[in-house]
């Protein structure tokens, strides 16, 4: 039953997270959305999961308020509205109402017996052993992609020479 | 039911992505959308039997969305630097 609590605080979360104009607001439902969200895999029987989730959701939040400081996104008077009109907000709305019926309607139910953490072969052992055995190589590609991406986002970041050059040109004359 | 719980958090992630207009905020709205589908995963795991591999999927997904959120941020770096703002709707370029 604890993992409807947790259920609905991911969920007004998530709402917050979308509908407020206030990015502090934002950024702190995001990290309360995934908190939530590792809420319900204890109760649903997913230990290893939930610790990566908590330890994600607070160096994602973490690094989203350093980098809104960065862009000037937590200053007190926004530049331009943070939110859409019109036919983007009926087109999310009709995002926002669509998935979850499809979901919903798509998808077999989950019996309410199996809601729960199961008696036997849910340790950390067994999942080890499985992820070595059966899902070894989606572990490499899992680590090549983490890394290229490290590089690659440096690379992207990386400053312009010739635009550098061009804007201490500008400033001199 | 409780699968719509996830789906709303991936209705809610794609809301976010359309109604957002600087980067930062696209970002949130994939995270979100993450978040719906790794619990996804973990229940669908559940309800089908295979319950450690829906656990082994959510985590692989868990961390293939660090790995898009690295390359979100170096984008947007690269954005403010050239532009000197992070505002999407007018992007078409990433060079000069």
């Amino acid at each position: 039953m604890i993992h409807w609590l947790f259920a609905a605080a991911t969920v007004a979360a998530a709402l917050t997270a979308t509908f407020a104009s206030n990015f502090r607001l934002v950024i702190l439902a995001l990290w309360a959305a995934g908190l939530a969200a590792g809420g319900m895999y204890i109760t649903l029987g997913a230990e290893l999961l939930a610790i990566v989730q908590w330890i994600v959701s607070t160096l994602v939040a973490l690094s989203f308020v350093f980098f809104a400081v960065m862009f000037g996104e937590l200053s007190p008077v926004p530049k331009q509205p943070v939110r859409r009109s019109g036919l983007f907000v009926i087109g999310a709305l009709f995002a926002a109402v669509v998935l979850p019926c499809a979901v919903w309607i798509g998808s077999p139910a989950v019996p309410n017996e199996l809601l729960g953490p199961p008696s036997r072969g849910n340790d950390l052992a067994s999942l080890g052993t499985l992820l070595v055995e059966e899902h070894f190589l989606s572990l490499e590609i899992l680590a090549l992609t983490l890394f290229l991406a490290l590089v690659g986002g440096g690379v992207i970041a990386r400053p312009d020479k010739l635009l550098s050059v061009a804007r201490r040109k500008d400033r001199h004359k | 039911m409780i699968l719509l719980v996830s789906g709303l958090l991936g209705g809610l992630g794609l809301a976010c992505i359309v109604l957002r207009r600087t980067l930062l905020g696209i970002l949130v709205g994939v995270q979100l959308l993450i978040l719906g589908a790794t619990m996804m995963f973990v229940l669908s795991g559940i309800s089908s039997g295979a319950r450690p591999e829906g656990h082994l999927f959510g985590f692989f997904i868990v961390l293939g969305a660090v790995a898009q959120l690295a390359a979100g941020y170096a984008l947007a770096i690269r954005r403010f630097y050239l532009r000197g703002q992070i505002d999407m709707d007018e992007l078409r370029t990433l060079k000069r």
